[in-house]
């Protein structure tokens, strides 16, 4: 396995009145070829601009800084001209959202519009784009594809939508996939057919798979590797399976305790962690979890832990400083 | 395990008894769908369409299903904010139906409701404190000195500062405006609160606030809820039963423990099999429903769900099942209710 991309120290501020909004303030992570990781944060940790800042799609007064690395194939992306981004947009990088009724235009039919996009990346001619844009439909499960590449967007459901979207951004076979809250605005019963899509897509086109949610549940059945943000900056990752049975950072832990599982009851009060997310406008000295940790020392407020490796996860705490945190059984009062 | 104590005779249709703050009979609500040049009436959406429900006091019953089930037109129905087409209402021994607009007025500060959109919800020209202050005026209760110590005491109880008070909405997060909604409902004193997805806009670290401040404020203010949702482990969490919805009907209803433990209706267990939970590992093989909910306005006959279902069958198709008693407080609307699907390893009738 070799990388296909890699982020170091990512930064993107935004410039507003009111002073620098550090959105993403210092990110590092690595996608193999084929491989699948998630992102997941709550609103405002930097997650979907983190996704915007690699398709170099973040807008004035937002900018990625310059010292900045988005290796792509060994190719920068932070640095590419925008000719050259083009070129890899939509064609090695593509990008699904989460409502794919503002990602779609409403005055094209759906079958124009991935028709388009092949034409666009591919250079092929009209008829090979219109056949290709109704194996697209076909191969992401859209019944009689060839009658509803003449629907208009608003003809189809939630559900159908995202199906087009997806196979738009698969219709060029990019390398990397990049999802932000690809199911977020769907019912749950078709959230379930989105994410099993997905994922046999994955595995019969090998593509390489970002996924950005706030929800944990996805990120359990979607990917095999995690990275948990906070304030900007990722507090912890590693592989799904060790960071949820046994979280080191304290917020990942929270967080975990914090969602109501199916059959849990009201008897057992949640896990709540108080106050609320610091301002990207001026994030506290340290830690940027410390004025919400319920272990947080005195080091925590004037230090910023850098990631600690922990067996095969790493977690941005000085109580990893030394290897894995003493873990307090659940329920301990906090 | 805490409603297993509880009553057992509790059937869907029994006749309201004395435990009973809230019944709902054959309750539908149906828009009518306009089209054309003259706006011709063309046909009706049947957003609730034939819905029995007893509340009891002190208990939380939660409305789950998808987009589109009728679970907050329900919610709004249920308290007058939208006239019924049909069906009864009975509220605290009381017939809202037939209520004329004065009566109305003054049940309604015993039932209130907090909604999902906390920016729509709350005006934004208003000072918090009159906004929770605005209930009191209109139902002349406390007078205007003594209204400040009330907004005062009920910020508190919601786990805000007193001087909240002298601010706009606007300088609140999601889920400080979700606790001023709160407080504006509960300073009435009200028996029955309708939630209308309270937690759904709400990052999970603040989620788990709100609900941990509902079922506080529930035991100290004796409360009913009516917890309207979308997220089944939410809905499991906070009622103590829960009635599964789908297109405007109720299908299955069940002390929340009950429910998950052997669920009876195919859709409630391709909804508990869709639900995606922090689990890792825990794949089991899931029912993925295919297609998507069929529209309102031309519901499938028979059972409404047939078109979706992994185990119809003919008899599916012509005859629509009714809502019956299973025994343990559990009734479903199927003709095969824990028929077990194939792909599903939760479902053991």
């Amino acid at each position: 396995m070799s990388a296909l991309l890699q982020v170091a120290n990512l930064r993107t501020g935004f410039h507003t009145h009111g002073g620098v909004i550090r959105a993403v303030d210092g990110v590092d992570f690595t996608i193999e070829k084929s491989g699948a990781l998630g992102v997941v944060g709550e609103s405002g940790s930097g997650k979907s601009v983190t996704a915007l800042s690699i398709m170099r799609l973040v807008d004035a007064p937002g900018h990625v800084e310059p010292s900045s690395n988005i290796l792509f194939e060994g190719r920068d992306l932070a640095t590419l001209a925008e000719e050259e981004m083009a070129e890899i947009r939509g064609n090695e990088i593509s990008m699904i959202f989460q409502e794919p009724m503002t990602s779609l235009n409403p005055v094209f039919t759906v079958g124009e519009q991935i028709a388009e996009s092949v034409r666009l990346h591919q250079g092929v001619g009209r008829k090979e784009a219109e056949a290709r844009a109704v194996e697209m439909m076909r191969l992401v499960g859209i019944p009689s594809a060839e009658k509803r590449v003449h629907d208009y967007p608003h003809q189809m459901s939630g559900g159908m939508r995202q199906r087009v979207m997806i196979g738009m951004a698969l219709s060029c076979n990019p390398k990397l996939l990049i999802a932000d809250e690809p199911t977020t605005a769907l019912d749950v019963t078709v959230q379930a057919q989105i994410l099993e899509l997905m994922k046999e897509l994955r595995e019969k086109l090998g593509m390489a798979i970002l996924l950005i949610t706030h929800d944990l549940g996805v990120v359990a059945e979607m990917v095999d590797e995690v990275a948990v943000m906070y304030g900007g900056r990722i507090v912890e990752r590693g592989p799904v399976k060790d960071i949820f049975t046994n979280p080191q950072h304290p917020y990942t832990e929270a967080l975990l305790q914090s969602i109501p599982l199916l059959g849990m009851r009201y008897t057992a009060p949640l896990k709540a962690i108080r106050g609320m997310v610091p301002s990207p406008l001026d994030w506290p000295a340290g830690c940027r979890f410390a004025p919400r940790c319920d272990y947080a020392f005195e080091r925590c407020a004037t230090e910023l832990p850098p990631l600690f490796r922990v067996e095969r996860q790493e977690s941005a705490c000085w109580l990893c400083e030394a290897g894995a945190r003493a873990v307090p059984p659940i329920g301990v009062p906090s | 395990m805490t409603a297993d104590g509880t009553v057992e005779e509790g059937t869907t249709v029994a006749p309201a008894g004395d435990d009973v703050l809230l019944s709902l009979r054959g309750l539908k609500k149906h828009f009518p769908v306009r089209q054309g040049l003259l706006r011709r009436t063309s046909g009706y959406l049947q957003a609730v369409d034939g819905v029995d429900l007893d509340v009891r006091r002190g208990e939380t019953v939660g409305l789950v299903g998808e987009s589109g089930c009728g679970k907050s037109t329900l919610g709004r129905t249920l308290l007058r904010l939208l006239e019924p087409t049909a069906g009864a209402i009975t509220f605290d021994g009381v017939d809202l139906v037939g209520l004329g607009a004065r009566e109305l007025k003054e049940m309604r500060r015993h039932m209130q409701i907090v909604f999902q959109d906390s920016v729509g919800s709350l005006d934004p020209r208003m000072k918090v404190g009159d906004l929770i202050a605005e209930g009191l005026a209109i139902h002349g209760i406390a007078a205007r000195k003594g209204r400040d110590a009330v907004v005062h005491e009920m910020l508190e109880r919601v786990g805000m500062p007193p001087e909240a008070a002298d601010r706009y909405p606007h300088q609140f997060s999601g889920g400080q405006r979700q606790r001023i909604g709160l407080a504006r409902a509960l300073v009435l004193q009200p028996k029955l609160v309708v939630a209308d997805e309270p937690v759904s806009a709400l990052d999970v670290s603040i989620q788990s606030q709100v609900l941990n401040l509902l079922v506080e404020l529930k035991r100290e203010f004796d409360l009913t809820y009516v917890f309207v949702a979308h997220d089944l482990a939410v809905v499991g969490y906070i009622s103590d039963r829960v009635a599964v919805m789908y297109l405007g009907r109720i299908v299955e209803l069940a002390p929340s423990d009950e429910l998950f433990r052997r669920p009876l209706h195919p859709y409630t267990m391709a909804l508990l099999s869709a639900n995606p939970e922090p689990v890792p590992g825990r794949k089991s093989t899931r029912i993925v429903l295919t297609g998507d909910v069929p529209s309102p306005i031309d519901p499938p006959s028979g059972c409404r769900f047939r078109t979706r279902c992994p185990i119809a069958e003919q008899i599916c198709a012509e005859v629509d099942p009714a809502l019956r008693d299973h025994g343990h407080d559990h009734s479903a609307a199927c003709h095969f209710p824990g028929k077990p699907i194939s792909g599903s390893s939760s479902a053991n009738p």
